[in-house]
């Protein structure tokens, strides 16, 4: 909303200095947007919930809660309810009132004074008419929403009713005819559809220059129903802006007089009582207020007499005593005051928010970081030490992505969860992979000329499951990162290398070892969905305990090509989040032993097929308890009858904390395992080296 | 968070498809209520949505019904169904904190409000303003002074003098009553923060779209300015 701040001085007093005024309307929640010093014009962001701002009345009112400044009203007629001028037949509850009242022109109808206009001229509505100008000025000033009909148009009475199925209007301004929604408040005559109740006026029925008869309709129609009908026919007024947030039923009258007092000045003769149908009364909602209790809430003495006057400025009725006091609603608040805390609100406004005291309460003692929350900063250590950046991407996907990605129908990766109403295509699906945008962040950032690239992200994945507790989707929460070029250039040794599969193998060990979680690289998963969108000889796994959590390689050379990644091999990395901030046994201290471990080194030959890993598995499935690790220390690569082979030496360190192990018992132990080795894997050709 | 860790706060978590109950309806934001245009969402198949606002964390919380006191916060990215440009993203991030218990009051919330102020943007002056959050009463804003110009009011600020970091308010006794508290036994403070906004101030970035596009001389120059210059 826009208001002149010369024109505001008509309804209270306010500083003579703009940016003092401006801190006031900020001070009380009318938050200026803009002031422009030059014409004395501010620009409002009023509140959601507070229709009642919307005029020059209710800013007054709302400064006068605050400074305590007396308010004035532009003069109006005071309307009498009594014959209609007009049938009137009101077939809907959506309406609580509806007023109507006739005008006739009796003299030259001469328009608005410049004064009078002013306050359009600071909202940017254009002068029409005097009439049409009329009933936009006494919006502005009351809040109250009015429209004006050639009465001469108009055959029969006047109906108040929900449209039809069907039913058509043809608003002002339209080029034709609309569909009506069904259910609509219309105002209508035997023949035509003469408003969209609170929202706009129509064509047929408009107010011309020639016209000699009006009626004038003032009302309280329905929130939502005025609401559903402007959303549905894309038709926003400031008629359907108040309307929407509630109007005040007891301004019906006001607001018509106010019409009527200005045409009457302008050419124009109410002819008649005004016809009034409705059964709105005032309801005279009552909430209680104890004045220790608000007291106690704001922190800030308060005694009955203050709540009494500070409430009255906003137009409550307050009653009561020895601090048991109850509040009457006024009927321009019956939209948004319903509790107590709503009056606590009406005193803190009043007093001011920033007059107030501010206490911060008592806590007992602080919280630590949780397991997770310090794995998720360890994890980024290691990748941000590493070099990389982290990113943010949206949660959609176009679906031009997917054939990108080279995703068919029946893929794990085919089906999205999907919007239903974006207004970006971009935004149709829902994202089930993080790898696209991993990839077209890569294809940005090349054509840009920006290169090594090291990226990561924790983001979130869906997945379409009907099974899922909200019937719809999961939510995978993943890490994941992604590097392309030379990597490392700054380091001191100037020598940098090439982003591969064994620089991320590389920052999973690191992550492994950061987090004290083992996580092991494996050969390729063929079941993990994003098995296809990397190159098929260079990728690997990422296991926990046996389980895949995780994928890492080179991006699929189809799919590089898809982005016009020329001459660049991106590698990619994901791992799903709850595998590296699951919650471990904390680490503890254990008292070292005076006895030095035994050691003892066994030597395997094994063939091209078998991996050191299946041995260091069997070694410890089979040792006892006091077998504390098994680790390679020697890589020997030879040939025996022509057949490549390796030969692995493996240290394993028996624990000897009470000195009480016997060199037998543990040559013993040695000779066992060495069985349950050659016992599983000497048939594929495992054997011990001498 | 290590702010508010310091009172005792802790992390939770949310999803960011949700129902619209715990996105609207529970919130005191029901069907065809204006402030739902606060808010354009996100629908997806099935009658759900990309929440708006990690609010929807603090309904799950309140719904969980966990021991007096509640302290958590939750931070993640929400969602916009607005035509992107230069200022306005379909997803960002938010951040936004939740303290209930017996007792807490006006002065309480301010109290709160400052110390998160003061322990992230240092001794600046703050103001209080009233603002409308459907799911609060009192609704608060928090405004800190223009760092350029103390309030007086200048180019960058608009001529505001003041820039809007906190959003906040007493918990609505509409959404208590809605989790089966009893608002005359407890009360609750509220508050968010619009992480992205205050990553973008911090950074001095206009547009806030720049820090969602994985431009990475972008980013390097946001860690490290180059000497003497600006971004």
């Amino acid at each position: 909303m826009k208001i002149n701040a010369d024109t505001l001085r008509r309804f209270i007093e306010i500083p003579e200095d703009g940016r003092a005024t401006r801190m006031l309307l900020d001070d009380i929640g009318i938050e200026v947007k803009r002031h422009d010093t030059s014409t004395n014009k501010f620009t409002l962001e009023l509140l959601a919930n507070r229709g009642d701002h919307h005029c020059y009345v209710g800013i007054a009112r709302e400064i006068s809660g605050r400074t305590g400044a007396p308010t004035c009203r532009p003069a109006y007629t005071k309307l009498q309810a009594g014959a209609s001028p007009v049938a009137l037949a009101l077939n809907t509850d959506l309406c609580s009132r509806y007023s109507a009242t006739l005008l006739e022109k009796t003299g030259e109808s001469t328009p608005l004074s410049e004064a009078e206009l002013a306050p359009l001229d600071a909202a940017e509505i254009h002068s029409v008419s005097a009439a049409v100008d009329a009933t936009n000025l006494s919006n502005l000033e009351f809040g109250q929403p009015t429209h004006c009909f050639d009465a001469d148009t108009i055959s029969g009475p006047i109906q108040i009713r929900l449209s039809k199925e069907g039913e058509k209007a043809w608003p002002l301004f339209a080029e034709e005819k609309v569909l009506v929604p069904t259910g609509s408040i219309v105002i209508a005559d035997d023949e035509k559809i003469l408003a969209i109740a609170g929202v706009i006026g129509c064509e047929e029925s408009k107010t011309t220059d020639a016209t000699q008869r009006i009626i004038l309709e003032s009302a309280a129609f329905d929130p939502i129903a005025v609401r559903k009908a402007s959303r549905s026919l894309g038709i926003h007024t400031d008629s359907s802006a108040r309307f929407e947030r509630g109007s005040d039923p007891s301004q019906v009258l006001v607001g018509a007089g106010r019409v009527v007092h200005l045409l009457e000045e302008h050419g124009w003769s109410r002819t008649g009582d005004t016809g009034m149908v409705g059964d709105w009364t005032d309801e005279k909602r009552k909430i209680s207020i104890r004045t220790e209790a608000a007291s106690t809430f704001l922190d800030h003495p308060l005694d009955d007499d203050e709540i009494t006057d500070r409430l009255g400025r906003y137009g409550f009725a307050v009653e009561g005593s020895s601090g048991d006091l109850v509040a009457q609603v006024p009927p321009h608040r019956i939209w948004d005051v319903e509790f107590t805390a709503d009056l606590y609100e009406e005193l803190a406004k009043s007093i001011g928010y920033n007059d107030t005291a501010t206490n911060l309460p008592p806590v007992d003692m602080g919280a630590l970081p949780s397991h997770g929350d310090q794995a998720k900063r360890q994890v980024e250590e290691v990748l941000v030490g590493a070099g990389f950046y982290e990113v943010f991407t949206n949660g959609f996907h176009a679906t031009s992505l997917r054939e990108k990605l080279g995703i068919q129908e029946g893929h794990a990766l085919w089906n999205h969860v999907e919007t239903t109403n974006a207004l970006d295509r971009g935004y149709g699906l829902v994202k089930n992979n993080a790898l696209g945008q991993a990839v077209e962040a890569i294809a940005g950032n090349i054509r840009v000329g920006t290169r090594p690239i090291q990226m990561y992200e924790w983001t979130r994945t869906f997945h379409p499951d009907a099974e899922a507790p909200n019937q719809v989707c999961t939510e995978r929460h993943v890490l994941w990162a992604i590097a392309e070029g030379n990597i490392e250039t700054d380091r001191w040794s100037d020598q940098s290398r090439t982003a591969s599969p064994w620089f991320f193998k590389g920052i999973v060990e690191e992550i492994s070892t950061a987090l004290r979680v083992p996580l092991a690289i494996s050969p390729a998963d063929a079941n993990h969905s994003l098995h296809d969108c990397l190159h098929p000889g260079r990728q690997a796994s990422i296991q926990l305990h046996g389980q895949t959590v995780g994928i890492l390689g080179e991006i699929h050379p189809g799919i590089c090509a898809a982005f016009k990644l020329k001459r660049a091999r991106p590698v990619y990395m994901e791992i799903d989040r709850e595998a590296l901030l699951q919650t471990l046994a904390p680490a503890r201290y254990q008292e070292r032993s005076a006895h030095q471990p035994i050691l003892r080194s066994l030597a395997f030959s094994l063939p091209p097929r078998v991996q050191a890993q299946d041995v260091i598995d069997i070694l410890k499935a089979n040792g006892p308890e006091w077998l504390e690790a098994v680790d390679i220390v020697d890589l020997f690569h030879h040939e025996e009858d022509g057949i490549a082979k390796r030969a692995v030496t493996f240290a394993l360190r028996y624990g000897n904390n009470e000195g009480d192990r016997s060199a037998d018992s543990v040559n013993q132990t040695s000779e066992a395992l060495i069985s349950a080795v050659i016992e599983s894997l000497g048939p594929q050709g495992v054997a011990l080296r001498a | 968070m290590n702010v508010l860790r310091r009172l005792g706060f802790e992390l939770v978590d949310g999803p960011e498809i949700d129902a619209p109950y715990y996105n609207f309806d529970a919130l005191n934001i029901p069907e065809h209520h204006p402030a739902r245009d606060m808010q354009d969402t996100f629908w997806v198949t099935g009658g759900l949505l990309l929440r708006s606002h990690t609010t929807t964390v603090q309904a799950r919380v309140l719904e969980s019904k966990p021991d007096l006191p509640i302290r958590i916060a939750s931070a993640g990215r929400v969602y916009r169904n607005e035509a992107v440009d230069a200022t306005h993203l379909a997803m960002f991030h938010q951040f936004e904190g939740l303290w209930v218990d017996k007792g807490l009051t006006f002065a309480n919330l301010k109290g709160l409000l400052s110390f998160i102020a003061k322990s992230l943007y240092g001794e600046g002056r703050i103001r209080f303003k009233p603002k409308f959050y459907p799911y609060t009463e009192p609704s608060v804003g928090v405004d800190l002074a223009c760092a350029l110009c103390d309030a007086a009011g200048c180019e960058a600020c608009h001529g505001a003098g003041w820039v809007t970091i906190l959003g906040a308010g007493m918990v609505h006794p509409k959404v208590f009553l809605e989790f089966g508290y009893d608002p005359e036994e407890v009360s609750g403070i509220a508050f968010g923060l619009g992480t992205t906004r205050m990553a973008a101030q911090w950074a001095g970035v206009s547009k806030v779209k720049s820090l969602y596009d994985q431009e990475l001389a972008v980013l390097h120059d946001l860690h490290r300015p180059p000497a003497g210059g600006e971004l």
